[in-house]
C-alpha cells in the first residue's frame, strides 16, 4: 500500500508542507516502514488527482526565506475520496516469510539448522518489538483518552500483534520440529 | 552498578509422576532501578514461575535470584521462601479471607506490623488517591472492575514503597484502555520513583513502554538486544540465542 492514503489524512487534519507531512508521517505511521521521500510521489499525484493542492505559505518574508513554502491542503474532492476509503471495507494483507518456503520444501535432514532459524528470526522479532515500543511514550495513558489517541494506540497494538502472531508460530513450528528430530532419533525410520 | 534484581543460570523444573517438564531451562536477567522490564509468553510458557523465582517466592532449582546484589536463598538461610520487605509482589486474586469489609483496609494490610492501625490505613488512602482510585477505598474487592482490581492490587504492593515490583499477569482481563492505564502508571512508577519492574504479560501490546521485553519459550528467555552505542567497526554478534538481559 502506498503512503497516498495517510499523506492524505495527515492533510486533512492539517495542512502543511513537505517536510513537515514527512515528519509526521514518520511520528504517526514509522512501522508501515515509507521512506520520507514518499511523502513528495505521493503529495504529486494526490495533486494531479485534484485530491490537494498547494498554497503559498503567509509572512514567509519574515521567515527570512527566499521562496515561500508550498503549503499542502486539502481540496473538497480530496475530503471527499478520503471519506470515501475510509467507507469501503478493507481486506487483510497476507503475509508470506521466506522461513515458511524454506521449511515448505527443506528435507528432514535441515531440520536441526531450521529450528536454529527459529530462534534467531524471534529474536529479530522481539528487537522489532522493542523498536516499535520505544517509539511511544505512555502520556496517551490518560483515564479518559480522545479517539485521536485511543487510534493511535490501536495502530501500534496491530503492529505488535503482527509480531505476536509471528512469534508465536516460530514457537509452535520449533515444537514441531523438535518432537520430529525427537521421534526420528528414537526410530530412525519414522524420520 | 549492581543490579537490583538479577537472575543467573536459574533452573526450575516440576515432576508430575516420572516426567520432569523444565519451565526455566538456564534463565539469566537483570532489572535495574527505574527500569521496565516485560516477559511475555504463551500460556504455561513458565511466566509465573519465572516472576516467582525472581520474587523469591519460590526457590530455584539451580543458579541464583540476587535483590539487591545479596542472594535470596542466602537470606532465607534454608527457611521457607517469604517475601523481602523490599520486594513488592502484585497478587490480583485480592484478599484472600472475607475479613476485609473496605478496600482500604485490605491496601493497608502489608502495613500493619511497622505500622499503627490509622497510620496504615492513611498510608494506604493515600496510595489509593494516587493511583486514581480514591473512589474505590470503601468498596468491597467483589463489587470492583478488572481494571480496578488490578490498580487494587498494585496499590496492596506499592504501599510498602519497595525497591522492586513484580507483577504476574497485571494486565490480563483488561481492555485496551485498561492496560494503557495500567502500564502506562508502572513507566511513571519507574520513571518518577526509580522503582524496579518485572512485569509478565499475556499479551505483546501489554509491553508497550519497557525498557526491555523479552520471550519465554522452551524454558529460554529471549531478551531485546540493547542497541550498539555508536557504529565503531565492531562486529556484534547476533546467534539468536538467549542472551542476558
Amino acid at each position: 500500500m502506498s503512503a497516498k492514503h495517510a499523506v492524505l489524512g495527515l492533510v486533512i487534519e492539517q495542512p502543511g508542507y513537505g517536510y513537515q507531512l514527512a515528519r509526521r508521517l514518520e511520528e504517526r505511521c514509522g512501522a508501515w516502514g515509507w521512506e520520507p521521500s514518499g511523502v513528495y510521489s505521493a503529495l504529486d499525484s494526490l495533486a494531479r488527482e485534484d485530491h490537494v493542492r498547494s498554497v503559498r505559505e503567509k509572512g514567509s518574508r519574515t521567515t527570512g526565506r527566499a521562496a515561500p513554502r508550498a503549503i499542502y491542503e486539502a481540496t473538497p474532492r480530496g475530503v471527499d475520496y478520503f471519506h470515501e476509503w475510509i467507507m469501503e471495507s478493507s481486506a487483510p494483507s497476507p503475509v508470506r516469510q521466506e522461513l515458511d518456503l524454506k521449511i515448505l520444501f527443506s528435507g528432514h535432514e535441515f531440520l536441526p539448522r531450521l529450528i536454529d532459524q527459529t530462534w534467531a528470526q524471534e529474536q529479530m522479532c522481539i528487537d522489532d518489538l522493542k523498536a516499535l515500543t520505544s517509539a511511544m511514550q505512555p502520556g496517551l495513558a490518560s483515564r479518559r483518552p480522545t479517539w485521536r489517541e485511543a487510534a493511535i494506540i490501536l495502530q501500534r497494538d496491530a503492529e505488535i500483534k503482527l509480531l505476536q502472531v509471528r512469534i508465536e508460530w516460530l514457537q509452535n513450528a520449533r515444537k514441531v520440529m523438535k518432537e520430529i528430530l525427537d521421534r526420528s532419533a528414537r526410530d530412525p525410520r519414522s524420520g | 552498578m549492581v543490579p537490583l534484581l538479577s537472575l543467573d543460570g536459574v533452573r526450575k523444573s516440576y515432576w508430575r509422576g516420572p516426567h520432569e517438564t523444565v519451565v526455566l531451562a538456564d534463565v539469566s536477567m537483570r532489572v535495574q532501578a527505574g527500569e521496565l522490564v516485560a516477559v511475555w509468553g504463551q500460556r504455561a510458557a513458565g511466566k509465573t514461575t519465572l516472576a516467582l523465582v525472581a520474587a523469591g517466592l519460590e526457590t530455584p532449582d539451580r543458579g541464583i535470584v540476587r535483590f539487591d546484589g545479596q542472594s535470596l536463598s542466602e537470606l532465607r538461610r534454608g527457611g521457607a521462601p517469604r517475601l523481602h520487605e523490599g520486594i513488592g509482589w502484585v497478587q490480583r486474586t485480592g484478599p484472600q479471607s472475607g475479613d476485609f469489609r473496605m478496600i482500604v483496609d485490605y491496601v493497608a494490610l502489608p502495613l500493619l506490623g511497622t505500622h499503627s492501625p490509622r497510620g496504615a490505613r492513611r498510608r494506604a488512602s493515600s496510595m489509593l488517591k494516587r493511583l486514581g482510585i480514591a473512589d474505590c477505598a470503601s468498596a468491597r474487592w467483589g463489587s470492583l472492575t478488572d481494571g480496578e482490581r488490578t490498580l487494587v492490587a498494585l496499590a496492596h504492593a506499592l504501599v510498602r514503597e519497595p525497591k522492586l515490583l513484580v507483577a504476574d499477569d497485571p494486565t490480563a482481563n483488561l481492555n485496551v484502555l485498561q492496560r494503557e492505564e495500567v502500564v502506562g502508571l508502572l513507566r511513571r512508577a519507574a520513571d518518577e520513583e526509580g522503582l524496579g519492574i518485572l512485569i509478565t504479560v499475556p499479551d505483546m501490546p501489554d509491553m508497550a513502554y519497557a525498557d526491555r521485553i523479552g520471550s519465554l519459550s522452551d524454558g529460554r528467555l529471549i531478551v531485546s538486544s540493547e542497541p550498539p552505542p555508536v557504529d565503531d567497526g565492531t562486529v556484534i554478534d547476533f546467534p539468536g540465542r538467549q542472551q542476558s538481559a
